[in-house]
């Protein structure tokens, strides 16, 4: 008997063991899926930014639960290869650059929330500080996946959002 | 020496099982709204802590499988609901009234999005996935979520077939005020019809 015990405690604590193992190695692993499936497709179209032009629809398969209300543009670097900077575009209503780090934590944002003004905005993003997130200056370590929403609605339709997309910019500058 | 052996085994065995099932017992943790840490207000629960540093590992985890790339709470609050006001489950097929109370909480603009066991936005042939704040001029207002088109009213398409669905109310920028007492505000209620 107590060597039956013995050996199902084994079992469960292994259990629970490969269990939060896995918990905390996840984030980083869909992370790493998301961040070399936009490099590739960044490869391929030669461009930093990819922008999705329509609001999401039952054909829309990318990731669960998309929401409807926003476009989104996506890009990711790694600060390893050196710092960069983004240009984003003044936007006449709700928009929001999502920054987030390996773990799929959220470094910061920069967007209508913070800064309301419609203006054009130049964001450097580096290394060589400690970690923050203003409205000039994205301080952090390592990989990064930037994530920009754009509300969709009367007031900004569709195409005034995609004009806004294609004017993104995302540069090495050292 | 063989119980020993046999514990060994059990124990590598039982560990290289639990990190393969994982991701299914993320879903089922997804599924389940997590509601450990929750925060609720009538059928509706939401979550205060998502991708921040102090998001529990577990939470980091779900929303990793079934959320990736969620807001934090102050930029978009997800309220999920999976049932009814009873507390029945949301079931494609049947139909519903969201009652949208006449004051909703102080946010930007909100929506209420409806997804099927999938996760995935419901396919529908009006291609009508959300409602929005944008929709209508405020006041109560009542929206039928039905397979079958509604008339003379708002209408969130619903599956048609025999599954679980979801429905997830978006605010976005909630105000400090809504943050600091979100059970206080009324909310929209779901009632099968």
């Amino acid at each position: 008997m107590k060597s039956v015990a013995k050996i199902l405690a084994a079992a469960l604590i292994g259990f629970l063991l490969g269990v939060v193992s896995r918990m905390l190695a996840h984030p980083g692993q869909e992370f790493n899926t998301v961040y070399a499936r936009i490099q590739a497709e960044q490869v391929t179209s030669q461009s930093q930014w990819l922008h999705r032009y329509d609001i999401a629809d039952s054909n829309f398969r990318e990731i669960v639960k998309p929401n409807v209300d926003t476009i989104y543009s996506t890009a990711v670097l790694d600060l390893a290869q050196g710092n960069y900077a983004i240009t984003l575009p003044a936007y006449n209503n709700y928009w929001s650059l999502q920054v987030m780090q390996q773990n799929t934590d959220v470094l910061g944002y920069i967007g209508s929330r913070g800064y309301p003004d419609p203006i054009t905005r130049r964001v450097e993003i580096r290394s060589d500080c400690p970690p923050q997130v203003t409205e000039t200056k994205i301080c952090a370590n390592g990989r990064l996946w930037l994530l920009a929403r754009y509300l969709v609605d009367p007031i900004t339709p569709v195409t005034t959002a995609n004009q806004t997309q294609d004017k993104l910019q995302l540069d090495r500058i050292d | 020496m063989f119980v020993r052996f046999l514990t060994i085994l059990a124990l590598v065995l039982s560990l290289a099982y639990g990190y393969s099932v994982t991701p299914a017992l993320l879903d089922a943790m997804a599924s389940t709204n997590l509601s450990a840490g929750a925060v609720f207000n009538g059928n509706w629960k939401t979550r205060f802590d998502l991708a921040r540093a102090d998001t529990p590992f577990f939470v980091r985890a779900a929303v990793a499988q079934v959320g990736l790339g969620a807001n934090q709470a102050e930029e978009a609050l997800y309220w999920t609901t999976s049932s009814d006001n009873h507390g029945n489950p949301l079931l494609g097929g049947q139909a519903y009234t969201i009652q949208i109370p006449a004051t909703m909480p102080e946010v930007a603009f909100w929506s209420i999005t409806a997804y099927d066991a999938d996760h995935f936005l419901i396919d529908n042939p009006a291609d009508i996935y959300a409602i929005t704040d944008r929709q209508y001029g405020g006041g109560t207002t009542s929206v039928v979520f039905s397979p079958a088109p509604a008339y003379d009213t708002l209408w969130l398409p619903n599956s048609p077939k025999e599954e679980r669905v979801t429905l997830i109310l978006r605010m976005y920028q909630p105000s400090s005020k809504f943050l600091q007492a979100p059970g206080k505000y009324p909310m929209p209620t779901v009632q099968r019809q």
